[in-house]
């Protein structure tokens, strides 16, 4: 008869534990809404284009251009994607559109 | 995804912008971030291969609304429990083959039958260094999971290393988990595999083969150790393609390069773990993700002056898209590797050149012309947005004058920033004159070296008191 055994599991627990979303908001009426772009897959011509859609959809929204933050994706990706917190909220950053993934 | 799990964690909505066929991975590394369901605008197709009209059309039509819903509505982040085993249950019972069907099945296995990794097995390959088997050492950049000499151990005997290889794995699980590394791009669309090197008195006595054959199977210790990352890689980072792995081709697992200490030795030059701070008397791995290798057949020539413009050649030749980690996604961080048969490193060294000597040189004749270094970074592959000529960079300080000596676009410019960027390793059969060249991805996974600690744990021994 042949063999049988019994093996275990080769992938790990998650120490990463799920943490909560942040709030959404209401509107983007009246909001500061920031664009980070990893300067990949034409982002250049994306974004102006989500702007203008944005704006037309919602007139009260102001938009804080890819090139206040920088490259998320660049040789500093690491110092640059660690400051955005304080990044965004010093600059009363509402909300983010961040690309691209591709 | 990165940014808006940045964004997320200081409390500011986010919504990420990709391409249909990027949707699984970014999920996932939301999920490896805590950040389950982070909103996404999906763009159809890859933006890359559609005519401005398309592209915007395809941005109008259906993106822009996922991006205000993203921001403006509710999203559930998942949240709900995981059925996923313990380390010590029994996950598969069954014969040989069912454990490997059944492994493959799960996206557990490279494909090729593994060793079963029973409880006994893997107690008895860690109690060899009586490591304790829980010990974290860090938790993996892309899925979350713990990284533990359990799990490093779970997949060795898998793979079938021996047991004398954990302080190997041990030293590249470390590796992994340095953020200087980056073992989060591992799994980025262009496919680069990690090439790792070993250096010191333990790629002898561990029967690493650094002579014919040099990254050929074949050799247990270089071939199992190239599986077990390939596995561990699969299994505890999640590279797999229902996860992170958005490799469009990829490569199948690389055997461990060893260096010849003893030709290094007799030559007086330092292994590749120098660069990074070691010396020859240290047991060393060094790794990079590699994105493409070639070989330079058949050198020809017994003085440096006759042999290097053809190495040379070989490295420019090499360097295609890359180059953008010159300046671009990398910073500075284009360091190409050149593989020499022991030969050739005689001819050099035999000339009184050492190592230094050579990057120099490199630095000299490894260039190509302007037009085509901005062509491959700006025009063909657009990883450099702008159409900004090396004039242009340079003038900003991106890169080193030694690129805009002259806006002629016929000029000959480096491939890399300087000459200590050219790694320089010495392997393979002695009695040939072939070298190898390797193209690195800059910091997605970037050179980085860890110190390879054989000597026993006292983790136990710490553990009773």
């Amino acid at each position: 008869m042949e063999s049988t055994f019994e093996v275990v599991w080769p992938k790990s627990p998650r120490g990463v534990q799920t943490r909560p979303l942040a709030d959404r908001l209401d509107t983007l009426n009246g909001k500061r809404v920031a664009f980070l772009w990893d300067h990949l897959f034409r982002g250049d011509e994306i974004f102006p284009a989500v702007e203008a859609e944005l704006i037309e959809r919602f007139p009260g929204v102001e938009i804080v251009g890819y090139d206040v933050f920088g490259n998320t994706h660049g040789g500093d990706e690491k110092e640059m994607v660690a400051g955005l917190p304080n990044g965004l909220s010093s600059r009363h950053i509402d909300a983010v559109v961040s690309a691209m993934g591709c | 995804m990165r940014a808006s799990i940045a964004a997320e964690s200081a409390g500011i909505p986010s919504v990420s912008v990709v391409c249909e066929g990027f949707v699984k991975q970014a999920t996932a590394t939301g999920r490896g971030h805590g950040y389950d369901g982070l909103p996404l605008a999906v763009m159809p197709g890859h933006v890359d291969a559609q005519t401005a009209d398309v592209m915007l059309s395809n941005l109008r039509e259906v993106a822009v609304d996922q991006v205000i819903a993203g921001l403006t509505e509710a999203v559930s982040n998942g949240g709900a429990a995981t059925d996923e085993p313990t380390a010590l249950d029994v996950a598969v019972r069954g014969t040989i083959d069912e454990i490997n069907r059944t492994f493959i099945a799960r996206g557990w296995s490279d494909g090729s039958p593994i060793i079963p990794p029973t409880r006994d097995r893997v107690e008895q390959f860690i109690a060899v260094t009586a490591h304790d088997p829980w010990r974290q050492i860090g938790i993996a950049p892309s899925s979350g999971r713990d990284v533990t000499i359990w799990s490093i151990a779970v997949n060795a005997v898998m793979a079938g290393c021996e047991p004398a290889h954990l302080p190997v794995l041990i030293a590249i699980a470390e590796i992994l988990v340095d953020p200087r590394y980056g073992a989060e791009h591992s799994g980025n669309t262009t496919g680069a595999d990690a090439l790792m090197i070993i250096d010191g008195p333990s790629s002898v006595d561990l029967g690493f083969n650094h002579g014919q054959g040099a990254m050929r199977d074949g050799h247990p210790a270089n071939t199992t150790i190239g599986r077990w990352l390939r596995l561990y890689l699969r299994n505890v980072f999640g590279f797999t393609p229902d996860e992170h792995d958005k490799a469009t081709f990829g490569n199948s697992a690389r055997v461990m390069l060893a260096e010849d200490m003893e030709t290094l030795a007799d030559i007086g030059w330092q292994p590749v773990s120098a660069d990074f701070g070691f010396d020859e008397t240290d047991d060393v791995v060094t790794m990079a993700r590699m994105n493409s290798g070639a070989i330079i057949g058949s050198v020809y020539g017994s003085t440096p002056a006759e042999i290097l413009p053809y190495l040379a050649d070989g490295l420019a030749r090499i360097s295609g898209w890359d180059l953008t980690h010159v300046y671009g996604l990398g910073t500075g961080q284009y360091r190409p590797l050149l593989v020499l048969a022991p030969l050739l490193a005689r001819t050099f060294a035999d000339a009184g050149w050492s190592k230094d000597d050579v990057r120099t040189a490199l630095f000299q004749h490894a260039r190509i012309p302007a037009w085509r270094f901005e062509k491959l970074i700006g025009e063909w592959s657009n990883l450099t947005p702008g159409r900004r000529t090396l004039v242009d960079l340079a003038a900003a300080g991106h890169i080193p004058a030694v690129f805009a000596e002259s806006s002629d676009p016929e000029r000959m410019v480096p491939i890399v920033t300087d000459p200590s960027k050219f790694a320089i390793a010495v392997a393979g059969d002695p009695t040939r004159t072939n070298a190898y060249v390797f193209s690195n991805d800059g910091p997605h996974g970037d050179w980085t070296a860890r110190l390879i600690d054989r000597s026993s744990s006292t983790d136990l021994v710490c553990g009773i008191y």
